[in-house]
């Protein structure tokens, strides 16, 4: 099983309520997000092009949930853990602050609370899928273009979605990790062959 | 909630859901045997879900489900069962939580115990001393100046707070009122009440477009016009998606077809929209000769003349040379209206008296179709047949005897729009004339024979550039000649529901002024027709010279000085008033100006009705959640207070409403044949009213100009009408060639659409352009702001600290720009700083800036506003020549880098620690 989400980069139009969703619900620390949006360009749409042949599309990036996560690698204590259900979390009891995953994830998604000194990053509203209810940034996408539900499972909503993509489904780049989650991007360049994104 | 991150453990104590347990059923994952749960605790507390409508934003009304629990609101969702915003819940939305408990909100009325210009040294006083210094100071000011020398200042937002549009006026007997309606839907509301119906320019989006056209906005961003969520979906599901925006916008990435117009040049694209569609004969014939003023004969040599006509308080004069029977005949009826009839080669015409034709029998349409849940008419057609002339020349005998020419409206409309061609409309707009063809068409050329693929959005941009009235206009016009008014879709106007959804806004027991005095009313006449606004600039002006004569006290609620006219003079004349009296929530530059000022509610503490202003067909409410901050007054109970300050009621006295405040939310559903108590028990039950199944004879019906359902008083709510079929304008036609322009603005060419350069560009100034070679935009949607609103909410202000100026590439590189680095822009009036955002979506030569910035962690009175607030750098007396609207946005500006950086002491980012200074507090309350 590999809950994840799946997001329609078409129906994304930046409005951040993902964001702010998630800040909600989760209590996140002012200054910190679990989830950020990222714009995209915008970009020349080909080399020698100018405006207006121009494309842009937003990127809402938070933990991946990969299959086989970098920060789990890492992590001394054993703190960072995949459940059954493919969610990747963080044992708060068992976490020690040493910051070795944040450097070890490539998407720059974890930071290190600095009250309580525990690691914090999506956790894909476990507390809510628990309830059999959607992690707060897909029910409150305005845009509706967020899919939750089990990869491994072809019936399942986002893997309908991936399958009608075909060629336009993309992941972050891979690096051994495996991110679960999945992009859907048509009309524009998926541009995520290279990684910068911010680590702090 | 504790400040630690949720955990499997720990969600249980913080949600306090119960049986939860049960709904492991996962548990084969062996979770749930690696973790203890702790028990539902016994005082888990009360948890309600309340369902209510957010006022985040200016309007929308956005449906929300509210979650408190022990009295505090934790959870802001989305409400499905509201079909117009659709679930939808924005970042601002949400952020209500952080701005209900914000620690800085205003708690007590207090006045100023220091010099204006300074940090005011605010001292608590009780409500009754405020209305009662209130009362006196402005008796004091109106007898020693009349009447009319106190103005009321009203913004957006709250809904409920909309007393300077009638009521404050009504009160104090002054027409003066500076609104941020004549920056913003005013323009578009007046040009729809000159076309069509007041307020016309409303398009339902709800409708499912099959073409969608978004024209100068971005309603993606939820805020106005429509919600995210219904944006997504119209876009997603139209077959064509046409975006006009000079610059490229969040949705407008997902255009079939985009048109990057140089800014302010929207009536020019209009016209030559409507070239296309006329030489292709792709407008709507029928409608057309049916339902405008297009056959209406056009006599040049005539002297205009006409009936006694009503708008609102004003008797006037109509005086027009469209040729009426009273110019060919002696004791002819002038509102009998000629047209030429092809079929039996002589003329015809129309009654604007019985809204028929020459020999015709009203009879109400009862055949047609059903479509997204409204009945649609099939258009009626001429009986007796006639067939009215839209183009061509016809010979004329006038009373006196001479003869003359006339020339359909229609034909004048085809020479006027023939003169933006596609070819020629590119050398005005810039957008390549394959491209404006193609729109055009897509737009044009029906999909379902029955109906138009769907109205135009337009939106804020088009009011903004200082030629608002005719680029609005222009608009309606092509809307209407699709015969895309009123049909599935279209551009409706304004809901016509039961309820009266804007609380304390008009006061029935009281006249309204008149307008012959109004400020700006001598530069701009429209303005005593109106009866909305007074002259924004003209007002400045009057405070700091005392001409036409002097004002010096004002009231103002829900507003802010800088999202409109030249800041900096509304600052300084600010300084000068010898009263003022601000209601709101916070400390904020313009309440920092006040004499006195009052604590505001907030929207998840007060009992509102609700209704969608736009074409979405929504009845609702806002339902208290918790209760209100310390001595925070609900507006309308403000204007209740201030109204018996002054000896007078707001409601009818003997009347069948108590003199309560819930007495005026009865007053408001009275529509719905329920009071206020019933209607909101209803709503928190069954959810969203649909108007459409509420009034299936009026909003649930299209072509309403068929039916006789559309002509009323102008109102956001259904009035009785007279029954009679057509439009609410003077001939009862959609007006093609406005009667009213011709009557208030007469010899300057203003009767049909018209596209005017803007008072300050590369055409109307290029002097000032060589020194000022960027053209500047601003006021676009931002993802977590409503114009001032929210810059200290945490949520809000950290994903967005500082405001942005987007910037080509090129012309950054030129000015040694780079991402992030701050820049003045300057104009002759002023400057301000703004980060550089490299932005490849624009052209070289257009910036995009930010609008009504503020910091409100620098120190009062300014509030930092000066860095910033964009509309410092405004010409006060560049301005819509009809109804005075500034232009604000596409004017000339220069660019440079910042060698100071950011301006000294503001939160730059994400990780101020200050943030955090505006964590919620829940004490205080009841």
């Amino acid at each position: 099983m590999q809950l994840a989400i799946v997001t329609d980069l078409n129906r994304c139009v930046g409005c951040l309520a993902c964001s702010v969703a998630c800040k909600m619900e989760n209590n996140v620390e002012i200054g910190s997000h679990y989830n950020r949006v990222l714009r995209i360009g915008p970009n020349l749409k080909h080399a020698g092009a100018k405006f207006p042949d121009v494309e842009m599309y937003f990127l809402p990036v938070q933990c991946q949930h990969c299959k086989t996560p970098a920060c789990i690698k890492v992590c001394p204590t054993g703190a960072s853990h995949k459940t059954a259900d493919g969610t990747v979390l963080v044992d708060r009891d068992k976490c020690i602050g040493c910051k070795l995953c944040i450097k070890a994830c490539p998407y720059g998604v974890r930071f290190l609370n600095e009250e309580t000194k525990v690691v914090e990053k999506c956790t894909m509203c476990a507390q809510l899928v628990a309830q059999k209810k959607e992690p707060q940034c897909v029910s409150g996408c305005s845009g509706r273009a967020r899919f939750f539900g089990d990869l491994d499972d072809p019936n399942s909503v986002p893997s309908k979605k991936l399958k009608a993509a075909g060629e336009h489904a993309y992941n972050l780049p891979d690096e051994g990790n495996h991110p679960s989650f999945k992009y859907i991007l048509k009309k524009a360049t998926w541009r995520g062959g290279k990684t910068d994104f911010e680590k702090s | 909630m504790k400040n630690v991150s949720l955990t499997r453990r720990s969600f249980l104590t913080a949600t306090a859901v119960t049986g939860v347990a049960a709904a492991f059923t996962t548990s084969s994952s062996g979770m749930t045997a690696a973790l203890a749960y702790s028990p539902v605790p016994a005082n888990a507390g009360k948890i309600e879900r309340i369902r209510s409508s957010c006022r985040g934003c200016g309007k929308m009304e956005c449906g929300v489900w509210v979650t408190v629990k022990d009295g505090r609101a934790i959870k802001i969702e989305g409400d499905e069962s509201c079909f117009t915003s659709r679930g939808n819940c924005c970042t601002k939305s949400m952020s209500s939580l952080q701005a209900c408990y914000h620690p800085d909100r205003l708690k007590y009325p207090m006045k100023r115990t220091r010099p204006k210009g300074e940090d005011p040294g605010w001292v608590r006083i009780s409500w009754a001393e405020a209305l009662k210094t209130s009362r006196r100071k402005l008796q004091e000011v109106q007898a020693k100046y009349g009447n009319e020398s106190v103005f009321s200042m009203c913004g957006t937002s709250r809904v409920y707070s909309m007393a300077p549009y009638n009521a404050i006026g009504q009160l104090l007997k002054t027409p003066n009122q500076v609104v941020g309606l004549q920056i913003c839907k005013g323009p578009r509301w007046l040009s729809g009440q000159l076309t069509n119906t007041f307020a016309g320019s409303w398009m339902s989006t709800v409708d499912r477009p099959k073409v969608y056209v978004q024209w100068a906005g971005s309603s993606e961003i939820s805020n106005y016009d429509d919600s995210c969520r219904t944006t997504v979906d119209a876009y997603s599901e139209a077959k064509h998606y046409i975006n006009v925006n000079p610059r490229l916008s969040n949705a407008g990435t997902q255009a079939d077809i985009w048109l990057p117009l140089r800014p302010g040049t929207d009536a020019a694209l209009a016209l030559s929209w409507m070239d296309v569609m006329i030489r292709h004969k792709l407008y709507d014939e029928l409608f057309c000769k049916r339902w405008t003023n297009g056959p209406f004969l056009y006599c040049h040599d005539i002297q205009p003349s006409g009936f006694e006509c009503q708008n609102k308080m004003l008797k006037f004069e109509l005086k027009t040379r469209l040729l009426k029977e009273s110019d060919i005949k002696h004791g002819g009826d002038p509102k009998k209206f000629m047209v030429w009839d092809k079929l039996a080669n002589r003329l015809t015409y129309f009654s604007a008296e019985t809204g028929l034709w020459e020999g015709e029998k009203f009879k109400r349409p009862t055949k047609g179709t059903h479509v997204q849940g409204g009945f649609l008419p099939e258009p009626s057609k001429f009986d007796p047949k006639i067939d009215p002339a839209l183009f061509g020349e016809f010979p004329v005998k006038l009373k006196d005897g001479r003869s003359v020419k006339v020339t359909p409206v229609f034909q004048l409309l085809a020479n006027r729009a023939a003169e933006y061609t596609p070819v020629k409309a590119e050398k005005v707009t810039g957008v390549p004339a394959a491209k404006i063809e193609l729109a055009a068409k897509t737009w044009a050329t029906r999909i379902d024979p029955r109906y138009p693929n769907g109205g135009i959005q337009y939106m804020l941009g088009t009011e903004q550039a200082g030629n608002s009235t005719q680029n609005t206009r222009a608009l309606s016009v092509l809307v209407a000649i699709n015969g895309a008014y009123d049909t599935p879709a279209g551009n409706r106007g304004p809901t016509m529901g039961a309820v009266d959804a804007s609380p304390g806004n008009f006061c029935p027991s009281l006249p309204s002024p008149s307008f012959e005095k109004v400020v700006g009313g001598e530069k701009f006449p429209l303005l005593k027709w109106w009866q909305w606004w007074a002259d924004c600039a003209s007002v400045w002006d009057a405070v700091h010279t005392g001409k036409p004569y002097p004002l010096k006290a004002a009231i103002c609620e829900s507003g802010n000085f800088f999202s409109h006219g030249n800041t900096t003079e509304a600052w300084e004349g600010l300084k000068k008033l010898e009263f003022f009296l601000d209601i709101d929530l916070w400390h904020h530059p313009t309440s920092e100006m006040a004499d006195i000022i009052l604590p505001a509610c907030h929207w998840l503490e007060v009992d509102a009705p609700r209704q969608s202003q736009g074409g979405s067909g929504g009845m609702g409410a806002t339902c208290k959640c918790v209760e209100p901050l310390a001595e925070a007054k609900y507006d309308v109970e403000f204007v209740d207070l201030l109204f018996k300050e002054f000896g007078e009621e707001f409601l009818p006295r003997g009347g069948p409403f108590p003199h309560t405040v819930e007495g005026m939310l009865d007053f408001c559903v009275a529509g719905t044949k329920m009071n206020w108590k019933t209607y909101k028990a209803k709503f928190q039950k069954d959810g969203w009213y649909d108007v459409k199944k509420f009034f299936p004879d009026e909003w649930g019906t299209y072509r309403r100009y068929e039916t006789g359902h559309l002509r009323q008083p102008p109102a956001f709510f259904l009035l009785p009408g007279d029954g009679k079929p057509g439009f609410s304008t003077p001939t009862m036609k959609t007006e093609i060639w406005s009667t009213i322009l011709e009557t208030f603005v007469p010899g300057q060419n203003m009767e049909l659409p018209i596209f005017l350069e803007p008072p300050q560009g590369p055409v109307s100034t290029p002097n000032l352009m060589k020194e000022y070679p960027l053209t500047m935009i601003t006021g676009r949607r931002i993802p977590v702001y409503f114009h001032s609103e929210h810059r200290q909410l945490p949520w809000c202000r950290e994903l967005w600290p500082v405001p942005k100026m987007e910037i080509h590439p090129e012309t950054a590189a030129k000015l040694g720009l780079k991402q992030g680095d701050w820049a003045w822009i300057e104009s002759p009036f002023g400057k301000v700083r703004q980060t550089v955002d490299i932005y490849v979506g624009i052209a070289p030569n257009v910036i995009n800036a930010e609008h009504s910035w503020w910091f409100p962690e620098m120190p009062a009175p300014e509030h930092g506003f000066k860095y910033s607030a964009i509309n410092q750098l405004v010409n006060p007396h560049a301005q819509d020549p009809i109804c005075g609207s500034s232009h604000l946005r596409g004017y000339p500006v220069k660019v440079y880098k910042a060698k100071e950086g950011a301006p000294e002491g503001i939160i730059a980012s994400s990780q101020d620690k200050r943030l955090k200074k505006w964590k919620p507090v829940h004490e205080g309350r009841a």
